[in-house]
């Protein structure tokens, strides 16, 4: 599905863009039912549809920020740490199998 | 694994079975256990053995491998104490996931002893085996 506010090609399925956050669908103020960005009415009550409702305030389009090469060293060392955190937290040694068993 | 030089003189007459599908480990076990004094050893090398072994042997105590062929050692654990919950099982497993360790706990072992291991630490769980026993025995009589 085509991003109405930035163009961006995005899978199908998804709710808000990926590349800049906007809405792909909308929904109708009056009835609920959603409809895509770029539809003038309601396909469910017939109602017209108001542009505005096509971002929510939450999802107001994020400019893209720019990652330096050391910010990028930095969130790949993270992650490294979390997955590294993350099996700790998942195996034990003897001492903590000692603990589990009284 | 290391073995200790020094040779320990008690003795019991507690009947052991230990299972595992490593024919080397039950070697080393069955070593380990008649160095620490226990007389009576059986050993089986999968969890279909182990049961039929443990309803002719009758054993106070039982060393479970956690993963075994034939039968997992988690259903040879809930079998073992559907049959008899006062058996004492110590898994021995290298097994290290928290929830599968969880889940022996679970299904009623008592003790478990990760793979691989000094025989220190083998020492040091075999004397709360025998605690646990000679306790019963004392609170029975």
């Amino acid at each position: 599905m085509t991003c109405p506010h930035c163009n961006f090609e995005n899978p199908l399925g998804g709710k808000f863009c990926s590349s800049c956050g906007s809405a792909l669908e909308k929904a109708c103020g009056e009835c609920g039912a959603l409809a895509r960005p770029d539809d003038q009415f309601c396909r469910a009550c017939g109602r017209p549809l108001l542009a505005a409702a096509n971002v929510s305030p939450s999802r107001q389009p994020i400019p893209a920020r720019q990652y330096s090469r050391q910010d990028i060293e930095e969130l790949l060392s993270l992650r490294k740490l979390i997955r590294k955190e993350e099996i700790a937290s998942k195996t034990l040694n003897q001492d903590d199998v000692d603990k589990l068993f009284g | 694994m290391r073995l200790l030089s020094r040779t320990l003189t008690m003795s019991f007459a507690y009947r052991v079975l230990a299972l595992d599908d490593s024919p080397h480990f039950r070697i080393l076990i069955t070593k380990l256990l008649k160095r620490f004094g226990f007389e009576a050893v059986e050993t089986g090398e999968n969890g279909m053995v182990g049961l039929q072994k443990f309803d002719t042997f009758k054993p106070d105590v039982v060393f479970l491998d956690g993963i075994m062929p034939e039968m997992d050692g988690l259903t040879v654990l809930r079998s073992i104490k559907g049959k008899n919950h006062t058996t004492i099982v110590v898994v021995t497993s290298s097994l290290s996931e928290r929830d599968k360790v969880v889940q022996f706990k679970e299904g009623g072992a008592d003790l478990y002893l990760m793979k691989p291991f000094e025989e220190a630490k083998f020492q040091e769980v075999a004397k709360k085996v025998v605690a646990i026993l000679e306790g019963r025995s004392k609170a029975s009589s």
